[in-house]
């Protein structure tokens, strides 16, 4: 399935079509904020937008499930039940230049989130959400992994973007993928030009050799093909665990991670609001059973069971994709170095066996 | 969702954190990835800071104590009864009666301001900021400032690394985090600690000496094989760190140590890295003035800031009864503040402005992102408006005359460290121990951290202690046994670990539990 239309805007007219968004929606495009940290984050200003930033440390999909967001506010009268009101979040938003692989996943928690329990607090946003991505032509990062996870650098028709923009020389090639993304773009024709053939042929120079520019490899399918068969020795989950502080950084940042709790917030036991927060399951409290039986008590298992969710064959059939989409979001965030490519790393040293000598040489090498 | 960039109000290393904020609210919090310290991370503390922000039990108007039950005032009279109450104690008794303390939670500017209060509105002395950091006059600013003095990107850096303590990776994390991507480098990592911790264990050498060793001697004495191995690889090290957490031995020992590290830094060109527990601490030490112990019965009248000595130290609570006007100002209902005659509900970190100097002596701005809930204000709004009653000039603290210099007591309060030795116990005497917390003493986080924030309440719900066997031999112990704790002012029921990483006459628990003299013995 080809785009329905390809199209190009030039790079300086861009900020016109920013503000004819504007005033749409809120736009949530990148900027750049202190110390050079790059934002997804709503746009006051059509001049703000900046496509050359990189990649912003919280992913968009934390647009749909917020770091916390309260579900209703509840109020007890006269001893009858509570009253209950919900809140839901209808802002209109359109994200403007997410990367594509944090399209892929917000495609992935928008699946998740509607598919056994439709939730109705994500549902509302996704519905009232358009999504221009932005291709890369370039790792933007050096912890970029998006080839080796089908996270990206571009996106094919059908992958979940309104409109992808491709960047070349001096403008961007439109290609628009959806009626609402059609809406988009016809709001401001004077602005975009039909792609001609000498555009199309130079976005295929741009992405030819790609998968050759990426300085992180992380060899997902062999990864996937060892938890999967539980080809991991238990001693080296532990070994891996025994680094993890359980700070929580991967999963708060992983743009595919949908954990969260629910805790009630009163005042003077009468009203109050039940929030929900993000959670993750590196933490012990995260399992315990109400009868204070804990079914993965201990880090190396915790740290066992996000590997299994993210990297096992069951999971990625019902999810449709493996869990990592290559964003390099927790090699930022891991601060003791046990993010998801260095452990995929651990799991390909695991199958290396030297071309001659004993079959004990080819245990993985320690450091000195 | 809008980011408002800000300090992290927990350890000393100051990682940048953006407070993420929809609706008025703090919804979430992440790190910055191009600040110096957080680089993109941040650990559970950083990660969970926003959750007592909103808590049920945040206290949102002023509250008075009269014949023993509290009510709620107006802040008009509150303000009233502060100042009326401290000038009573002036006019009866003098300013020096008049006591001022504060945690390393508060901002440079409410140091200052509680310093000019004191100064210029009582002539009182009676200042304490940080129950840790008051007796650091032994301090030589060399190994603070200056060449000498590293920087957190130094210790990633070295080439040798000598670390005294243990927990970094839980209260420093990002220097705990240097630390192994220095050793991943390539790095000798030495540990010189009591208890092997997880660092330790990936340490390239951890030398456990006992706690009531003099640990200067493992690193000085040239008899010690250890120290001989040290010294060698000290002379192969062209870029040798040492990394200290400040107050992690009593007074005497830890002077002489850090006199070690002068002359060594001297002869070497070695950096020290002097690790200040909390936010603030190391701001706190250039803003203080002098203090009053807490047993101090010449005090009267006392105005505590965001800071709860009543949780671990009886003899604050003995002293706070006994005053005529204690004044807290906090976000909860402490120990501290149900003593109090006056309860001023004070802002968050992420309501209020101000700056926090980290342990490198990185000066950082907080920014307020939200209001405080009901008619919580930031603590600097108080004192300014205190200062303004009380006829105070609010000065330019750098063209303010310093008050005279006070000569630091050696009140350690809780904070007393003396060993004792298992040997001496008579057979109704329970033996004592010398207790080192999993984590650095960070008792100004009990409120905000360890009872407010939910996923760090239910993640660390087990109370443990952690027991030599040999200790535990003596003492009859089984691993998974009850045991009572009992220490200075305070106690607690704990399960027993048995395990080898903790060195003899040592007791660990973690963060939150008492730490100073203890006794132990089987709950009945």
């Amino acid at each position: 399935m080809a785009a329905t239309a390809v199209k190009v805007i030039q790079k300086d007219a861009l900020p016109s079509w920013v503000a004819t968004l504007m005033t749409e929606a809120v736009v949530i495009g990148p900027r750049r904020g202190p110390y050079q940290d790059a934002q997804l984050a709503p746009v006051t200003s059509a001049q703000q937008v900046d496509l050359d930033y990189t990649h912003d440390l919280l992913p968009p999909t934390r647009y749909l499930l917020p770091p916390s967001e309260v579900l209703f506010r509840f109020q007890f009268q006269n001893g009858d039940g509570p009253t209950l009101t919900p809140e839901y979040d209808e802002r209109r938003r359109i994200f403007f230049g997410v990367r594509s692989c944090d399209v892929k996943a917000l495609r992935y928690q928008e699946r998740f989130f509607q598919r056994d329990f439709p939730d109705i607090y994500v549902g509302t946003r996704v519905r009232n959400a358009a999504v221009i991505s932005l291709a890369c032509t370039a790792p933007p990062l050096p912890t970029c992994f998006c080839a080796c996870c089908d996270g990206g650098p571009l996106l094919r028709p059908g992958e979940g973007c309104d409109i992808q923009l491709i960047p070349l020389e001096g403008r961007y090639l439109v290609e628009v993928d959806s009626e609402a993304g059609e809406r988009l773009v016809a709001g401001s024709p004077e602005l975009f030009r039909e792609a001609t053939g000498a555009d199309l042929s130079k976005r295929d120079v741009a992405f030819a050799g790609m998968d050759q520019r990426f300085s992180t490899s992380a060899y997902l399918a062999r990864g996937i093909a060892k938890v999967t068969n539980d080809a991991v020795p238990a001693a080296l989950w532990e070994e891996l665990a025994e680094g993890c502080i359980g700070c929580g950084g991967c999963s708060y940042l992983c743009p595919l991670c949908t954990c969260f709790t629910v805790v009630d917030r009163t005042r003077n036991g009468k009203t109050g609001e039940r929030i929900r927060r993000w959670d993750h399951c590196l933490l012990a409290g995260f399992t315990r059973e109400a009868s204070g039986h804990n079914p993965r008590a201990e880090r190396g298992v915790q740290f066992k069971r996000r590997f299994f969710h993210k990297l096992s064959y069951p999971y990625m059939q019902r999810e449709g994709r493996p869990g990592c989409v290559g964003c390099g979001r927790c090699l930022t965030a891991c601060m003791m170095g046990v993010d998801m490519a260095a452990v995929l790393l651990r799991f390909r040293e695991l199958s290396r066996k030297p071309k001659w000598g004993p079959p004990w040489a080819a245990k993985p090498k320690t450091s000195p | 969702m809008q980011r408002v960039l800000t300090v992290c109000p927990y350890c000393s290393c100051g990682c940048g954190l953006y407070l993420l904020v929809d609706g008025g609210d703090v919804i979430g919090v992440m790190p910055s990835a191009g600040h110096p310290v957080s680089r993109g991370s941040l650990c559970m503390k950083g990660w969970t800071s926003f959750q007592h922000l909103r808590h049920s039990e945040r206290l949102d108007s002023p509250w008075i104590r009269r014949n023993g039950t509290r009510t709620r005032v107006p802040w008009e009279q509150a303000i009233a009864h502060t100042v009326e109450g401290l000038e009573s104690v002036r006019l009866r008794h003098g300013g020096g009666a008049v006591g001022f303390w504060s945690s390393a939670r508060a901002t440079n500017e409410e140091f200052s301001l509680l310093q000019q209060i004191a100064w210029e509105g009582f002539e009182s002395t009676a200042v304490r900021f940080d129950p840790v950091i008051h007796t650091l006059d032994h301090v030589p600013a060399s190994l603070l400032e200056g060449p000498r003095a590293a920087r957190l990107d130094d210790v990633q850096g070295a080439d040798l690394l000598v670390v005294f303590g243990q927990g970094f990776l839980d209260h420093h994390p990002q220097v705990a985090s240097r630390i192994l991507k220095a050793r991943g480098q390539g790095a000798r990592v030495v540990v010189i600690s009591p208890y092997r911790d997880a660092l330790a264990e990936r340490a390239t050498l951890h030398i456990q000496v006992p706690v009531s060793d003099d640990v200067p001697s493992a690193f000085t004495n040239g008899g010690d094989w250890l120290s001989e191995r040290l010294r060698t690889w000290w002379g192969e090290a062209a870029r040798p760190v040492v990394v200290y957490p400040l107050k992690s031995l009593p007074l005497q020992r830890e002077t002489a140590l850090l006199g070690a590290f002068e002359s060594l830094m001297g002869e070497s060109g070695a950096k020290v890295l002097l690790l200040f527990p909390c936010a603030n601490s190391r701001g706190a030490l250039h803003r203080r003035a002098g203090m009053t112990g807490p047993g101090d019965r010449a005090l009267r009248a006392l105005v505590v800031v965001e800071e709860n000595p009543a949780a671990w130290d009886a003899r604050f609570r003995d002293l706070a009864r006994d005053l005529d006007l204690l004044v807290v100002l906090d976000l909860f209902l402490t120990e501290t503040a149900e003593l109090a005659h006056l309860v001023l509900p004070s802002a968050g970190f992420a309501e209020k402005g101000g700056t926090f100097t980290n342990t490198e002596g990185l000066l950082q701005a907080l920014q307020p992102a939200v209001s405080p809930p009901g008619e919580a204000r930031p603590a600097g709004a108080i004192l300014a408006e205190l200062a303004g009653r009380l006829g105070v000039r609010q000065v330019d603290s750098t063209s303010k005359p310093s008050p005279p210099p006070i000569p630091v007591a050696a009140v350690e309060g809780a904070t007393a460290t003396a060993e004792l030795a298992l040997a001496s116990r008579a057979a109704d005497d329970p033996p004592q121990f010398r207790h080192i917390p999993d984590r650095l003493r960070h008792m100004w986080l009990k409120d905000t951290l360890l009872r407010h924030t939910d996923d760090w309440q239910r993640e660390h719900q087990d109370r443990w202690v952690e027991v030599h066997p040999e200790d535990a031999n003596v003492l009859g112990l089984r691993p998974g046994w009850m045991v009572r704790i009992a220490g200075d002012g305070t106690e607690f029921q704990a399960v027993v670990r048995i395990s080898e990483r903790v060195g003899r006459g040592i007791l660990v628990t973690p963060y939150d539990l008492f730490e100073g003299l203890v006794q132990v013995e089987r709950s009945a």
